[in-house]
């Protein structure tokens, strides 16, 4: 267990450290911050407009952050070499995997985090209302960038290239968000594609759950159970591509 | 080997499980009222695929643009924007009833014969009944649609029937006196 929090602490550290990523999240807070400017605006429309700026805003760069950060995690570590260095140490690489994972998962969920201060922030600065659904709202939106990371990290372990496996990530997020549509499509498809998409949309995980910024619009409560089971699907994902990432990593040789 | 066999087995496990929350979660998601997810009006899986997360942000820009529109005068450029806005976020009820009313009311007023005008408020009247397909379970559209057929077309019948329609949701006190309105009306 202590090897797998040195490894994230080091995988934390260093995504701290890339300039690229930083860029991402002060582009993703100055476009929260912007949305001050609809002060000519009603005060309805203002809230609307804030409150649509700046979810979308956390949860898009959020992922982007979680994409470009757990894709170029284990291939760094295989340009620079520094893999073999590890492994000549007493480490397993399940141990590997799961520390740069939950690296990953702390900067992207710090990142998460800071972003929707921000959003609270401009809120409060404008007077306008903040209530327990946004809280929930951004709380069922942090779980996306989590399953989306432990993706990153899965598809890092088939592709050599973080090019490859963030591009792989990227379409499993557009996918992600709409599988409700092709399971539909697939649904009143012919056998083969109808398998296909049935196959498609158990692996790939339905995205737009987490995606829950229509009920500030109508106003709907959202329950305690719903945050709960959000949660749970999004550990069972996370945990089953973790496992998946291990067993493939498992296999390749340095 | 029969431990990685074992630990494929648990990560197969775990997606099952996951595919099953996932099921129960999107029906749940349309009982909180929310839009169902699946895209099929034309254009609607395009703009979900091109707009990303930033969907309601787009509607929001185009809100933007019918609202400098109204400002300049150009009545007949808004509702294309409207029915883009609508089609984007279908939950967004003033899109649907704002839409409906430049229809009804703005533009049949700057029609120039009667003919033109009762088509446009034909028209309203059936993109409110578009908005009320995506919106049952609210009484806003159910009451922008009585008002029409009671104020426009001064069809108090059917007016009374969508009135009647929004007191089924929680509404304001106004739309129980229009319908004893509309009832005297008829009398």
């Amino acid at each position: 267990m202590r090897k797998i929090f040195l490894l994230s602490q080091n995988a934390f550290k260093e995504l701290i450290r890339r300039r690229g990523l930083s860029i991402f999240f002060i582009f993703a807070i100055a476009v929260i911050i912007a949305s001050v400017s609809f002060g000519f605006l009603s005060v309805e429309e203002e809230r609307k407009f804030v409150l649509d700026m700046g979810l979308a805003c956390v949860s898009f760069f959020s992922v982007l952050l979680a994409i470009f950060a757990a894709a170029t995690l284990i291939p760094g570590e295989v340009e620079r070499k520094t893999i073999e260095v590890l492994f000549a140490k007493p480490l397993s690489r399940f141990d590997f995997v799961s520390g740069k994972f939950l690296g990953g998962i702390i900067f992207v969920v710090l990142a998460y985090i800071l972003m929707s201060v921000a959003l609270i922030f401009i809120l409060a600065i404008k007077g306008l209302p903040i209530n327990t659904e946004l809280n929930k709202v951004l709380l069922i939106g942090s779980f996306e960038p989590i399953v989306i990371s432990a993706i990153a990290i899965f598809a890092s372990t088939i592709f050599a290239s973080p090019v490859v496996s963030a591009a792989f990530t990227f379409f499993i997020y557009i996918i992600g968000h709409l599988n409700a549509t092709l399971t539909h499509v697939s649904e009143h498809s012919f056998n083969i594609f109808k398998n296909m998409g049935v196959f498609l949309s158990a692996v790939i995980p339905n995205l737009e759950i987490f995606n829950l910024r229509e009920a500030l619009l109508i106003e709907s409560t959202i329950s305690n159970f719903y945050i709960m089971k959000s949660f749970l699907f999004a550990f069972t994902y996370t945990i089953a591509f973790c496992l998946l990432s291990g067993l493939i990593f498992n296999k390749k040789e340095f | 080997m029969t431990q990685k066999v074992m630990l494929f087995e648990i990560a197969v496990l775990f997606l099952i499980l996951g595919f099953i929350i996932q099921n129960g979660l999107a029906f749940e998601k349309l009982q909180l009222g929310l839009s169902n997810d699946v895209a099929l009006w034309p254009g609607e899986f395009m703009t979900g695929f091109i707009a990303l997360g930033f969907k309601p942000v787009a509607a929001d820009l185009l809100w933007l643009k019918a609202d400098e529109f109204w400002h300049r005068g150009l009545t007949h450029r808004i509702l294309p924007i409207f029915k883009t806005i609508a089609l984007m976020e279908p939950k967004f009820i003033l899109a649907w009833s704002l839409g409906a009313w430049h229809l009804s009311y703005n533009l049949s007023a700057e029609a120039k014969t009667d003919q033109e005008a009762q088509a446009l408020i034909v028209q309203g009247i059936k993109f409110l009944k578009e908005g009320l397909a995506r919106n049952p379970d609210r009484y806003d559209l159910y009451f922008e649609l009585g008002w029409i057929y009671f104020d426009k077309l001064k069809d108090y019948e059917t007016a009374i029937k969508y009135f009647r329609g929004a007191t089924r949701y929680p509404h304001p006190e106004y739309i129980d006196r229009l319908i004893v309105h509309a009832q005297e009306k008829i009398k």
